[in-house]
């Protein structure tokens, strides 16, 4: 037996509750979240948008704590938990940058524009994918989990300044059109179930996905050390 | 031609590079010539966006080649087995690059005078200053990730993606503090990108340094 029973039933049990609370979350954004005055139905996509880009930004803060442990003992199961949480990490940001263009060519009018935090997300997103591929070109796995902590320190370090170059950029110059998102502050209560039940079932999900990802790779460091050990 | 693509099928690496570094790209010229994508209208704008993004293409060059000897001729072994703290190795490494670049440059604006009649000569200090000030920065990350992506499989082009998403702010403050001088507007516009430049440097000099000991041990 390879992987423990328990932990795959939990893992069972964790990813049906992530799945009926997207169920409910998107039955909530759909049918109990009222209809935004201003921006009609394409403000539903909030419901996934937002909760996916908070997720995807405590991946990468957690891809830098994991890093920042890796380097400090050498831990295996850091580098392990590291690269998980970039994947899952990307695979919701790339999930942010694919709801925002959709809602903002009917709200704002075009696909893409260069906001502080569109252009701060993107950078971000650019960063962990060089992760991934800094991962997927190297063989040797003590290099390849010393080099990735090392851009997963120096990545999320680089956030803070990327932001505030950014929104100088943006604001030393602005454009023709002032574009501002409303605030959160004043969101009718059923807007908040959907939101919050939402954010939920990304919050599990991501867990499941991250434990899943986990396993599959120490099972695969297992297969790689069996290999040499058998090869060599 | 269809062998090549199969491979390709198989293996995805160049394509999934080239896409990342053509959207990389897009991203670099839109922070090179402001957030409308266009000329800003400010004067010495285009300019400054042009010398800064031939500047970080040059700094790949020079960078895979300064890293290529170490991989050929055993440079990493003798770095570890050197007495010398791995922080002093990274900064000399860094200085060399430092001077590499820096000679560059200076042809680099001398071109832009000549070939775009750049008002270079009119604040030649100030623009030297803001150029040492983003260059630091660019040979700090540069060498940091060079030394990681030239013991990769896929060596040169893994640079560029992975040390530009880094060195966006700097490629943003340089072209616009280069740009305020180049316009005439001196310190009023450009002090605050220069100090944002000082910033970075700071902080990833430190943090390159700390960080080479793990990407030269074996």
């Amino acid at each position: 037996m390879i992987l423990a029973a328990k932990d795959e039933g939990r893992d069972r049990w964790l990813g049906l509750a992530a799945a009926a609370l997207l169920v409910f979350g998107i039955y909530a954004g759909l049918f109990i979240a009222g209809t935004d005055r201003f921006q009609g139905p394409p403000q539903r996509i909030f419901y996934v948008h937002v909760p996916a880009a908070w997720i995807a930004f405590f991946a990468f803060f957690l891809v830098f704590i994991f890093s920042v442990r890796y380097l400090a003992w050498r831990g295996e199961n850091d580098d392990i938990r590291a690269h998980a949480c970039a994947e899952v990490g990307v695979l919701f940001a790339t999930l942010v940058l694919i709801t925002g263009p959709i809602w903002a060519r009917p709200i704002w009018g075009v696909w893409w524009t260069w906001d502080p935090r569109l252009t701060t997300s993107l950078i971000l997103w650019l960063i962990y994918v060089g992760y991934l591929m800094l991962r997927a070109y190297m063989t040797d796995p003590d290099q390849r989990a010393r080099f990735a902590a090392v851009l997963g320190i120096a990545g999320f370090i680089n956030v803070p300044i990327t932001h505030l170059s950014v929104v100088w950029w943006r604001t030393l110059h602005p454009g023709p059109v002032v574009l501002r998102r409303g605030g959160m502050g004043e969101l009718p209560a059923t807007m908040h179930v959907a939101l919050w039940s939402c954010l939920l079932a990304f919050t599990l999900l991501f867990i499941y996905f991250v434990r899943k990802r986990t396993a599959i790779e120490r099972l695969q460091a297992r297969a790689e050390a069996a290999h040499a050990g058998a090869g060599g | 031609m269809e062998k090549d693509l199969r491979l390709e099928r198989r293996a995805k690496e160049s394509f999934v590079i080239m896409l990342v570094f053509s959207l990389l790209v897009l991203a670099l010229f839109s922070f090179a010539f402001g957030p409308e994508g266009g000329p800003s209208g400010e004067p010495g704008a285009v300019q400054a966006g042009i010398l800064w993004v031939a500047f970080l293409f040059a700094s790949v060059v020079g960078l895979s080649r300064s890293m290529g000897v170490e991989r050929e001729s055993e440079g990493f072994t003798m770095m570890r087995l050197s007495p010398a703290e791995p922080a002093a190795l990274f900064l000399g490494k860094m200085a060399s690059i430092l001077i590499l670049m820096a000679g560059m440059e200076a042809a680099g604006f001398a071109a832009l005078a000549v070939l775009y009649r750049a008002p270079v000569g009119q604040a030649a200090l100030e623009l030297a200053l803001v150029a040492g000030a983003a260059t630091v920065g660019i040979a700090a990350v540069g060498t940091l990730f060079a030394a990681m992506s030239v013991r990769t499989r896929t060596r040169e082009v893994l640079l560029p993606v992975l040390m530009f998403p880094l060195l966006v702010p700097v490629l943003i403050a340089a072209v616009k503090g280069t740009a305020a001088f180049l316009g005439g507007r001196g310190w009023a516009d450009a002090g605050d990108w220069v100090r944002l430049l000082v910033v970075y440097d700071v902080m990833f000099v430190i943090a390159s340094a700390l960080a080479f000991e793990f990407v030269i041990a074996d």
